[in-house]
């Protein structure tokens, strides 16, 4: 019987061209649909590298009353040290840290480095004080993390994730102690040295991909530029009120500055929100899309059993149960659904193939493909119900008289 | 082999009450070669709806093979039909999309048989009817007659104990008309199979075992 309908299908694939095509097209929008949706859904469910819950971040703006840039960038170390050593005088207060690139921040700053054995490794620099780390529970999975005795040293400390570790030294290899080749920037770089490695710091938030990341030491001494942010942790159930008691403190700290409080809780929100919507928006109108296709494919096999009546007849006559029938209808249906699947498939082959999208690991790809593959048949065999139950309801007497 | 007994037929709408056949009762024998006669809409098609369990009637009652129908299931009925009853058609009714071979293996289908035996039987029923050499032609490559002899092997692939032949040469000139004939006759004498047609042609008719005539739905003999 499957061979049987396999050359129905076959032999009537040029009328069977536009639900092929329909097939074709809802699969690519599927398998489009959901390979974002596992892609993003993976890597909401990776470990962020930190804990965002009572982080409060507070954004300045340094006065510029020195005219000497030297002068300036001096000033405003001695007001940071002295902002980040009152802010912790404060009860809530359980850490205080200066640093760049906050979580959930798109902005960063990164560098290339070809190695000495030819190889192009990148990766995000975070700039920070020690005690970042226990602002954001970032966690030190091996060595340890910065002390104030590493401002002495002549190479610059560095903190590095797993991926830039195993990037750097190799899968399995232990980073602490090592020396990051440069390569081409050896003769300009301090000597970067790691002591510390972590299991990541997803500074894009949990739909952003994994990324290199490193870790540079800051004190806040008086010639180097200053950094951008503050960030403090807070006792758990501190009320959102403390922001007015903190900006009155910030700002009778530090008058000539200006400030602006955010809990990282609420950056979150907006973040999830702004990288959502668009998502959100696409399922809507691949759903949209797939509804027509899927009102188009009953259409269509609804005239398509019109049309068949008395081949309907003709089956019933030579013995066919209303059950055959019914099979017939939805077997003859997967099938289809199969050719426009082989069509699909030779489509999204060419991503992996040809190196498109490569931030989709094979993985993901894999699965939804398996998940659109699966979709479909689901999709053609609802869309055949209807019109194989109309089928084989056929009565034979009448359905060979039809015309 | 067939019984009919006190068979009405009526169809209904809303408004209007048709009645197709009334007080039919015939007997058919096994082997037989019957035709049935009348003019258009006397009920002749309906009457071997009935005979092939492709209807059921409003009253009375068929018999095939001394089984009484009446009760029967979709799926009982569907067997019946399929291992003791062959059709052949005024205008063929070959799928135009399968191959010669294909379109006669249609009964087998629903049988539990094997691919391989199904083919074989196939041929066989095309070498039967002579049509070997184009078993893998499609219906439209083939003249009237030669579609007509692949519905007749269609029918006869199954070995049915009985055949219903609706105006199976109505379709065909004369000389291919009287080929068709002759293998309907041929299948009779030698396979003994009970052959029931449907004709307007009296000349064919004559050429039967016996004629039952309708008007207006009700025998006439």
């Amino acid at each position: 019987m499957i061979r049987h309908m396999l050359q129905i299908v076959w032999n009537r694939k040029a009328s069977n061209a536009l639900i092929i095509l329909e097939i074709l097209v809802s699969f690519l929008v599927v398998f489009a649909v959901v390979a974002m949706a596992i892609f993003n859904w993976r890597n909401y469910h990776r470990p962020l590298g930190y804990a965002w819950e009572d982080v409060w971040q507070i954004n300045f703006r340094i006065g510029d009353r020195e005219f000497d840039a030297a002068e300036r960038h001096a000033a405003a170390n001695r007001t940071l040290e002295r902002l980040l050593r009152e802010l912790e005088t404060m009860a809530p207060v359980v850490r205080a840290a200066a640093g760049h690139y906050p979580p959930y921040t798109r902005s960063s700053s990164s560098r290339n480095w070809d190695t000495s054995d030819g190889r192009d490794i990148f990766t995000e620099i975070i700039e920070a004080t020690p005690e970042f780390f226990e602002v954001l529970d970032i966690r030190i999975v091996a060595g340890r993390g910065f002390e104030a005795a590493d401002a002495a040293h002549p190479w610059q400390p560095v903190i590095v994730n797993r991926t830039l570790a195993a990037d750097l030294f190799g899968e399995g290899e232990d980073p602490i102690g090592k020396t990051v080749d440069l390569g081409n920037m050896k003769s300009t770089e301090t000597e970067l040295r790691v002591v510390g490695m972590i299991d990541d710091y997803r500074k894009g938030g949990e739909l952003a991909v994994p990324s290199n990341m490193m870790f540079e030491a800051v004190w806040l001494e008086p010639t180097r530029r200053p950094l951008s942010l503050l960030a403090i942790r807070l006792a758990p159930g501190t009320p959102a009120a403390f922001e007015e008691e903190l900006s009155k403190r910030l700002n009778a700290l530090a008058p000539e500055w200006s400030f602006s409080v955010r809990s990282l809780a609420a950056k979150r929100d907006a973040y999830l929100r702004l990288r959502l919507a668009p998502l959100l928006a696409a399922a809507v109108v691949a759903a949209f899309l797939i509804l027509m296709v899927a009102l188009g494919l009953v259409g269509v096999l609804w005239q398509n059993v019109t049309q068949r009546t008395l081949e309907v007849g003709l089956r019933r006559a030579k013995g066919a149960t209303r059950p055959n029938i019914h099979w017939q209808i939805l077997g003859e249906m997967l099938m289809i659904a199969s050719l426009g699947l082989v069509l699909g498939t030779l489509v999204v082959v060419q991503v992996p193939l040809m190196g498109w999208l490569s931030f989709l690991d094979l993985s993901t790809f894999g699965l939804a493909f398996a998940v659109s593959v699966v979709v479909i048949y689901c999709l053609a065999a609802i869309c055949s119900l209807y019109p194989s139950w109309l089928a084989a309801r056929i009565q034979p007497a009448e359905a060979l008289h039809y015309e | 082999m067939i019984e009919l007994q006190d068979v009405e037929k009526i169809y209904r709408t809303d408004r209007i009450e048709t009645v197709a056949l009334a007080n039919v009762n015939l007997e058919i024998e096994a082997g037989e070669f019957v035709s049935i006669m009348g003019p258009s809409g006397c009920g002749k098609s309906t009457l071997l709806n009935l005979m092939g369990l492709l209807d059921v009637p409003s009253e009375g009652y068929v018999r095939l093979a001394g089984e009484s129908v009446e009760s029967y299931s979709d799926r009982r009925l569907s067997r019946l039909r399929n291992q003791r009853i062959g059709f052949v058609f005024q205008t063929f009714h070959l799928i135009a999309d399968l191959s010669v071979v294909a379109n006669v293996e249609i009964p087998l289908l629903y049988r539990r048989m094997r691919g391989r035996e199904r083919r074989q039987r196939a041929l066989a029923a095309l070498e039967q009817v002579g049509l070997s050499s184009r078993v893998h032609h499609f219906p439209s490559q083939l003249s009237g007659g030669q579609q007509q002899r692949v519905a007749i092997a269609r029918a006869i692939v199954g070995e049915p104990d009985v055949l219903l032949a609706d105006e199976p040469t109505g379709n065909l000139d004369s000389s291919m008309g009287d080929e068709v004939m002759a293998m309907l006759h041929d299948l009779n004498n030698r396979a003994g199979t009970t052959i029931v047609m449907v004709t307007h042609d009296e000349r064919l008719a004559g050429r039967t075992g016996r004629t039952l005539r309708l008007f207006d739905g009700r025998q006439v003999n």
